[in-house]
């Protein structure tokens, strides 16, 4: 019995003093633990059962900005931000049964505002005595912060990036991107407007075939990097196009070469009709000048004639038919006088038409009043064809009779002494699609009655330089004298007064055909 | 006898118009510009008024007026040698002022008599 007494006391006093060893072991054991965390200047929290905060490292307290009184026996939630205090409670909880849980970027209290922190706790099993858990905290405040800020780079430069690349879609100038040799890379909308919506084949097409552009012209507008003009054909249409360009590198360091283009065809149409009506404008005042000119010297030169007319008619009666030569010299003065006046009233015909009455004009019998006053010499046969019958239209026999006159005289010197024909032609027009052009301010109109009234010949023709002067006053191919040069000014105007279409046409040796569209009535 | 007035600024004219009207039917006075006509037309009586449009001191268009407003049975014959701004409308616009006939210089003696007849019969 006292054996076994004695056993059993031993056995008690050992176990006691086995596990007085144990806990202190491992009281040692944490102390240790909290000491290496205290002296490497870590975050670390140990906690109870209940996750309250029984150890706090100086660090852990300077982060949290707070005294270790203040953080003891509270809650591990206390220090966290509202947000994330209920999944640290989860943690804890999957903590007690798997040991170790980490949660990142949890936002901790501290007196600045907010720390973020990667959150490790750890149950303490072994040495779970007083202390429970560990929580050790890294602060990642500073990479979170970095990281945020480079995805708001991102995230922006991702928006410059699908801005620009909106811009470049939806932009109404026409852009390509083209890379060193050519080759087209990326076109917008207005691009392929541009080019007519031809199919264009990214990577594989270069803008030389595309614009069929002048490849090394290009090449070296490319070097200067300026603004530089291009006529190109686009399904054979002219354009003029304006190519703006920038280089630029992808993130690659890749260098292409932005082409903005701008189509200024319209411009330059546009620029083209002004010049025209500038010169138009300007040939109008010469002729206003000119005009006034000729009205300032007619009245002084026709009351200058009269007394010559006047006096030589007066002597040359009174001459005895015995003094025939002298009273032939003063008939010639008289018709040396007679011949200034008709051209002093060419001359002002240039501006004015004398204003006549509008009357039916049969057209034929036009030409049988004047053919006796056309003067043709025997080498000009005249030929009258006339398809229609009963030919009339409203004008006046004098004005036209005067205008076709001032043709004829033209036919003639144009055929000079070689064999040639004046033709007329008289046929009736109706016009469904494509009339000819008329080449003054009235257009031949489609589906409308015409009397086309035409007169050849088949003399020198007029060369190609001169075509847009003809009708212009005091313009002649004639040697200066034989002609004043307005005779077809006064039918472009006669013309222009019954608002009568007018046609020319005329090659070097082929002889010219006017024609005026005669309204049929 | 005819009484003709001759109103022209041009001695020349006025020299030929008379020439022209040398005939013992025919007395001519000669003026040199619409005011002395317009004092010789107040002063006697005339048949026809023969006058240009342009003259310095009165011109035609004024004289035109003036002597129908004097007299609106006169008969006038207006002659011009052309416009002087090249707008050469003037002797149209004579006659819508009053003139019986209008005649472009330079005319001859024929053209002067058979105008002077026209407008007599009228």
């Amino acid at each position: 019995m006292e054996t076994i007494a004695i056993y059993v006391t031993s056995s008690i006093f050992i176990g006691v003093i086995i596990l007085s060893t144990l806990y202190y072991i491992k009281l040692i054991k944490q102390r240790i633990l909290f000491n290496t965390l205290e002296h490497t200047r870590s975050y670390a929290l140990f906690l109870n059962k209940s996750n309250k905060i029984t150890k706090i490292t100086e660090a852990a307290c300077n982060l949290l900005g707070a005294d270790k009184q203040d953080l003891e026996n509270k809650h591990l939630n206390y220090i966290f931000q509202q947000n994330d205090k209920f999944i640290i409670t989860q943690t804890l909880k999957k903590v007690d049964k798997q040991n170790v849980e980490i949660l990142d970027d949890v936002s901790v209290k501290t007196k600045a505002g907010t720390a973020h922190v990667l959150c490790k706790i750890v149950k303490l099993s072994e040495l779970s005595l007083t202390h429970d858990k560990c929580v050790i905290l890294q602060d990642r405040t500073a990479i979170v912060s970095k990281t945020k800020k480079v995805e708001a780079a991102e995230k922006q430069i991702k928006e410059y990036a699908e801005l620009l690349q909106s811009s470049f879609d939806d932009s109404f100038m026409p852009s390509i991107l083209i890379d060193e040799y050519g080759c087209i890379t990326n076109y917008n909308k207005s691009f392929h407007a541009l080019v007519k919506k031809v199919e264009i084949n990214i990577n594989q097409d270069s803008i030389f075939d595309i614009l069929q552009l002048n490849k090394h012209h290009f090449e070296e507008s490319l070097k200067t990097n300026k603004c530089f003009e291009f006529t190109v054909k686009i399904q054979n249409q002219e354009k003029n196009l304006v190519f703006n360009l920038h280089k630029i590198k992808n993130s690659k360091d890749k260098q292409f070469t932005l082409c903005q283009i701008q189509d200024i065809t319209k411009q330059k149409q546009a620029e083209t009709i002004r010049k025209k009506l500038e010169n138009q404008i300007k040939q109008a005042r010469k002729v206003e000048y000119l005009g006034e000119l000729a009205g300032m010297v007619s009245h002084e030169f026709n009351n200058a004639l009269m007394p010559i007319i006047s006096f030589s008619n007066s002597v040359e009666k009174s001459l005895p038919e015995t003094m025939a030569d002298e009273k032939d010299k003063l008939k010639k003065v008289i018709e040396a006088s007679k011949h200034a006046r008709d051209m002093i009233n060419q001359i002002m015909s240039i501006k004015h038409i004398d204003f006549k009455e509008t009357e039916v004009v049969d057209l034929a019998e036009l030409i049988k009043i004047y053919q006796p006053k056309f003067n043709l010499t025997e080498n000009i046969e005249l030929v009258i064809n006339n398809s229609t019958e009963n030919a009339t239209t409203m004008a006046n026999y004098d004005v036209l009779g005067q205008a076709m006159q001032n043709v004829v005289k033209n036919a003639t010197q144009g055929i000079g002494k070689e064999q040639g024909q004046i033709i007329f032609n008289i046929d009736l027009a109706n016009y469904q699609q494509n009339p000819p052009h008329s080449v003054n301010k009235n257009p031949i109109k489609t589906n409308k009655d015409y009397y086309r009234f035409e007169i050849k010949d088949t003399g020198m023709g007029i060369k190609p330089e001169d075509m847009e002067n003809i009708f212009n006053p005091f313009f002649t191919t004639k040697h200066f004298g034989k002609q004043i040069g307005t005779g077809l000014t006064y039918v472009y105007n006669c013309m222009e007064k019954y608002q009568i279409p007018l046609e020319i046409n005329s090659k070097p040796d082929q002889g010219v055909s006017i024609v005026a569209f005669f309204p049929a009535i | 006898m005819k009484n003709f007035l001759v109103i022209d600024d041009d001695a020349l004219v006025r020299e030929s118009i008379q020439l022209m009207l040398n005939d013992s039917d025919y007395k001519v006075d000669l003026a040199e510009d619409g005011v002395q006509g317009i004092k010789l037309f107040k002063q006697n009586k005339y048949d026809i008024v023969i006058t240009d449009i342009i003259m310095p001191n009165k011109e035609g268009f004024e004289t035109i007026s003036e002597l129908k407003s004097i007299n609106d049975n006169v008969k006038i014959i207006a002659i011009s040698g052309g416009s002087r701004n090249g707008i050469g409308a003037y002797l149209p616009i004579a006659e819508n002022l009053g003139a019986k006939a209008i005649l472009y210089k330079p005319f001859d003696e024929s053209e002067l008599i058979q105008t002077i007849n026209a407008v007599y019969s009228h």
